[in-house]
């Protein structure tokens, strides 16, 4: 075995447990659960945390911008001044740089009518859906571009017109539905 | 110098907190995929409520108060996956994407609605969340070489398949004595990794 797992140290204070001030639970503990709920098919993950937490730090920064509180789901926008709105989804939103949009934003690069957001259906839990209106310049959903409608994401990165834009999901009920 | 979890938290509502907001996302990230996994959902759908998490606590985070007596933040983070899980679930209802026969699965959505036995339920999510623990860390002992791929493979099957010393000890060409002190040295570690999501804020 290549491993350091005989002698040396298991953390070194680089990586010391920031949190590790609490009594831990003791070794007949894990291995009961181990035994008990343990399971063989653990397998590594593939899943792009990268990209996840890109997004993560541009909701981050449009959602500490927002004046108020969103209570409703919304598309966030930053505009070209860089102030950031709420705006809500509801039936549906149509976002470009003139009449029929809804969500009128005067940025250049945007078409008349560049892209739609709005629920799947009128059921409690519909998805999300996004569509590029055969825009111009084109729609990028986590810098992928648009080519069909879609399922968009709470934090997912919308970009079009060279402005960005993400959803904010109704708050959850406490009792979960 | 590191962050308590206190000063972790508190530091997350900081307008300029992406580095506090990096370090939160390395320690739960893989946690919450793994039990969204557990609880049947494929891993793209799984890292689906990692980033609905993830946001929903940006969003909460600005208004948050830390303060130990209300209760602990690890229970707030749970009660936040499990709600987006459920959600996840109902959309998979409502658009008929279910494996046919799959009674785990929809039993999960009748007990989170209410249905089921709350406690067993609960018992339940717990061994399973504190479960999806010990896989990440395993894999990251793995993917950071304190311990070979071997090591950690031994240690599964020993302790997790219960397999035999001694049969193990002969596939491995160990001693059985080697084989405890992989057991114990790999708890030790499983017990550090325990005790930073099992302490009460």
């Amino acid at each position: 075995m290549s491993d350091e797992d005989t002698q040396a140290p298991l953390f070194s204070d680089a990586d010391a447990d920031p949190f590790d001030c609490e009594t831990p639970p003791s070794p007949e503990e894990i291995e009961q659960l181990l035994t008990h709920h343990g399971t063989d098919g653990r397998t590594s993950l593939t899943v792009d945390f990268d990209a996840i937490q890109a997004n993560l730090q541009m909701a981050h920064s449009l959602i500490t911008a927002l004046p108020t509180e969103v209570t409703v789901t919304s598309l966030l926008t930053r505009h070209p001044d860089g102030s950031v709105t709420a705006t809500e989804v509801g039936s549906g939103l149509m976002v470009g740089r003139r009449d029929p949009a809804n969500l009128v934003i005067a940025a250049p690069e945007l078409s008349g009518a560049h892209f739609s957001v709005g629920p799947r259906d009128d059921s409690e839990f519909s998805d999300v859906l996004i569509e590029d209106l055969s825009s111009k310049n084109g729609t990028w959903l986590n810098r992928q571009r648009l080519h069909h409608p879609i399922r968009l994401k709470a934090g997912d990165l919308v970009e079009a017109g060279g402005l960005r834009f993400t959803l904010l999901e109704a708050p959850e009920t406490p009792d979960g539905d | 110098m590191e962050k308590t979890r206190p000063e972790l938290l508190e530091s997350l509502k900081d307008e300029d907190a992406q580095e506090s907001w990096t370090d939160f996302f390395a320690i739960y990230r893989g946690p919450i995929v793994r039990f969204a996994m557990k609880k049947g959902l494929r891993e793209e759908e799984a890292a689906d409520v990692l980033q609905e998490v993830m946001i929903e606590l940006l969003r909460v985070m600005k208004q948050f108060e830390y303060d130990a007596r209300k209760g602990s933040f690890r229970n707030f983070l749970f009660t936040i996956t499990k709600r987006k899980i459920y959600r996840h679930w109902r959309r998979k209802k409502t658009k008929g994407d279910f494996v046919t026969g799959n009674a785990e699965r929809l039993e999960y959505i009748e007990d989170a609605a209410g249905t089921g036995d709350p406690l067993a339920l609960a018992e339940a999510e717990e061994a399973a969340w504190q479960m999806s623990i010990i896989e990440d860390c395993l894999d990251e002992l793995c993917e950071n070489k304190r311990f070979s791929a071997e090591t950690i493979q031994i240690f599964t099957e020993y302790v997790i398949q219960g397999r035999p010393v001694a049969e193990l000890a002969a596939t491995y060409g160990l001693e059985a004595n080697n084989i405890y002190q992989i057991r114990n040295r790999i708890i030790t570690v499983l017990q550090k990794r325990l005790a930073k999501f099992r302490s009460e804020l």
